[in-house]
C-alpha cells in the first residue's frame, strides 16, 4: 500500500527529479539484493555483464515456434493434424549446439 | 545461428510455420547414422534430395508423414526459405487426402549410440557464450549484424546422483569441484561455439584449474586451457552460486570471463589474438524441448559422463 503511493507520488514529480529518483531507487535495490545474497545465497552481482551475454530478444525470437526435437514424433504429429513436416536438420543441433 | 536469426526470427516464416507445418529441428550427425525406425524413415525422405550419401545430409526439408519430399534447400535468408515452403505447399494441396493424414505407428526402440535423452532424475544448465569487447571501460557484446557475435548456446546436463554429490560437499563446508564435473565443465562447455562446432579440449590442455564451491554455495575459479602449439586457448575466471534443496540443484548461476585465442577446423574467423569471451551457466527446468538438446560433447557419452576417465 505504502509502495503504491510512493509509485503515485512519483508519478506526479517532474521527469528530472522522478529519473534521479528512480535511479537512486534501482541503485538502492541492487546493493540491497547483492548484500543479501552475501548473508545467505552469494550470487551474480555482475548482472550487466550477465546480461551483455544471454542472448537478446532478437536473437531469442526463433524460439516463437514451437520446434519439436523427435522425428518421429513430428511425424505422428503431421499424420494426426494433417499438415507438412518442416525439417530443419544440421550437423550440430541447430537449437544448441552453436 | 545465422538461421535463427536471419530465418527464424522472420515473422512471415514463423506465421507461416506455426500456421501450415510441424517444425521439428534435429542434428543431422545423429540422424543420418541411427539404425533404428526414426533413422530408416529420415533416410527414406533424405534419399530423395540432392545430397550425397556418403556426406552431410543438412537442410532444410519440407516432406509429408508417410516420407514423400516436396521441398528442400540449405539456403539462407527468408526469401528463397519462403518460396521453398510454398513451393512444397503447393505439391502438398495437389495430394489425396489419404496421403495428408494417417495414424502413424508407435516409435520403436531409439539406436542409443545415436539418441540421448536425459537420465531420470537428471538436471539442466543451458550455457550461453559471447564474444565480448571492451567499451567505455567495460565488457560489452558487439554489433549483432555479424556472425559469430551473437549469444551461442549449449547445455551442461547433471544426473541425479551428481546433485546429491555436490549437495554433501557444500554441507561439509565446501572444496573443490570434483573432477567428474570440473572436467566436464572444461572439456566441453569452456568453447567458443559462436562461430560453428568447436573440437572439446583434451585433458591435458587444461593446464590450470580451480573451481571451489565453500559452505553457503559461493563459487570461485581460474583456469587456463591452452592447446599444445599455444594457437588455441581461453584463460579466464568463474563467479557463482549454486543451491541444492531435497537432492535437487534449485540454483546454478555460474559467470565465467576470460580471454579465448585461435579458431578450430569448424570455427574460423575468429579475432586475432587473445580476446574477451563471457560464457553464462544457468539452471532450466527443462520444460521446452529445445532445453532438452543434449550437450553438444555427449555424442559420445562415456566420455562425457566420466570426462576424468
Amino acid at each position: 500500500m505504502v509502495w503504491q503511493a510512493g509509485e503515485v507520488i512519483l508519478g506526479l514529480l517532474p521527469g528530472m527529479i522522478r529519473a534521479t529518483i528512480v535511479k537512486m531507487k534501482t541503485m538502492i535495490i541492487t546493493t540491497l539484493a547483492c548484500l543479501s545474497l552475501l548473508g545467505t545465497q552469494v550470487g551474480l552481482c555482475d548482472e550487466g555483464l550477465v546480461n551483455e551475454i544471454l542472448p537478446s530478444v532478437e536473437e531469442s525470437a526463433w524460439q516463437k515456434i514451437d520446434w519439436m526435437t523427435d522425428l518421429w514424433e513430428a511425424r505422428q504429429e503431421a499424420a494426426r493434424t494433417g499438415k507438412p513436416i518442416y525439417l530443419w536438420e544440421m550437423d550440430g543441433h541447430p537449437l544448441g549446439c552453436v | 545461428m545465422t538461421d535463427r536469426l536471419l530465418v527464424f526470427a522472420n515473422p512471415e516464416v514463423q506465421k507461416l510455420l506455426k500456421e501450415k507445418f510441424i517444425a521439428v529441428a534435429a542434428d543431422d550427425w545423429y540422424q543420418r547414422r541411427r539404425k533404428d525406425e526414426t533413422g530408416k524413415f529420415f533416410w527414406k525422405v533424405a534419399s530423395q534430395g540432392p545430397r550425397d550419401p556418403d556426406r552431410t545430409q543438412q537442410g532444410h526439408y519440407v516432406f509429408t508423414a508417410k516420407g514423400k519430399l516436396l521441398g528442400f534447400n540449405n539456403n539462407r535468408g527468408p526469401e528463397k526459405r519462403l518460396a521453398m515452403m510454398n513451393e512444397a505447399l503447393k505439391k502438398w494441396d495437389k495430394l489425396p487426402a489419404a496421403e495428408k493424414k494417417g495414424v502413424i505407428p508407435k516409435k520403436g526402440k531409439s539406436d542409443e549410440r545415436y539418441h540421448h535423452e536425459l537420465p531420470e532424475g537428471g538436471q539442466i544448465v543451458k550455457v550461453f557464450t559471447r564474444c565480448l569487447e571492451e567499451r567505455d571501460g567495460r565488457l560489452q557484446k558487439m554489433a549483432a549484424d555479424k556472425v559469430g557475435n551473437q549469444a551461442a548456446v549449449d547445455h551442461l546436463w547433471f544426473q541425479k546422483s551428481e546433485v546429491e554429490k555436490l549437495s554433501r560437499l557444500i554441507s561439509d563446508g565446501g572444496g573443490e569441484i570434483p573432477e567428474w564435473l570440473s572436467l566436464r565443465i572444461a572439456k566441453f562447455h569452456l568453447l567458443d561455439n559462436t562461430r560453428g562446432e568447436p573440437r572439446s579440449w583434451k585433458k591435458e590442455e587444461v593446464k590450470k584449474w580451480s573451481l571451489k564451491v565453500d559452505g553457503k554455495g559461493k563459487m570461485s575459479g581460474e583456469f587456463l586451457i591452452d592447446s599444445a602449439d599455444g594457437k588455441l586457448g581461453y584463460a579466464g575466471k568463474f563467479e557463482g552460486a549454486l543451491a541444492i534443496t531435497k537432492g535437487r540443484l534449485t540454483r546454478f548461476d555460474l559467470l565465467v570471463v576470460g580471454q579465448h585465442w585461435g579458431s578450430g577446423t569448424y570455427t574460423q574467423g575468429a579475432r586475432p589474438g587473445k580476446t574477451p569471451m563471457g560464457q553464462v551457466f544457468r539452471l532450466t527446468g527443462g520444460k521446452k524441448a529445445r532445453d532438452r538438446i543434449p550437450p553438444q560433447g555427449i555424442r559420445w557419452a562415456p566420455g562425457y559422463w566420466s570426462p576424468e576417465k
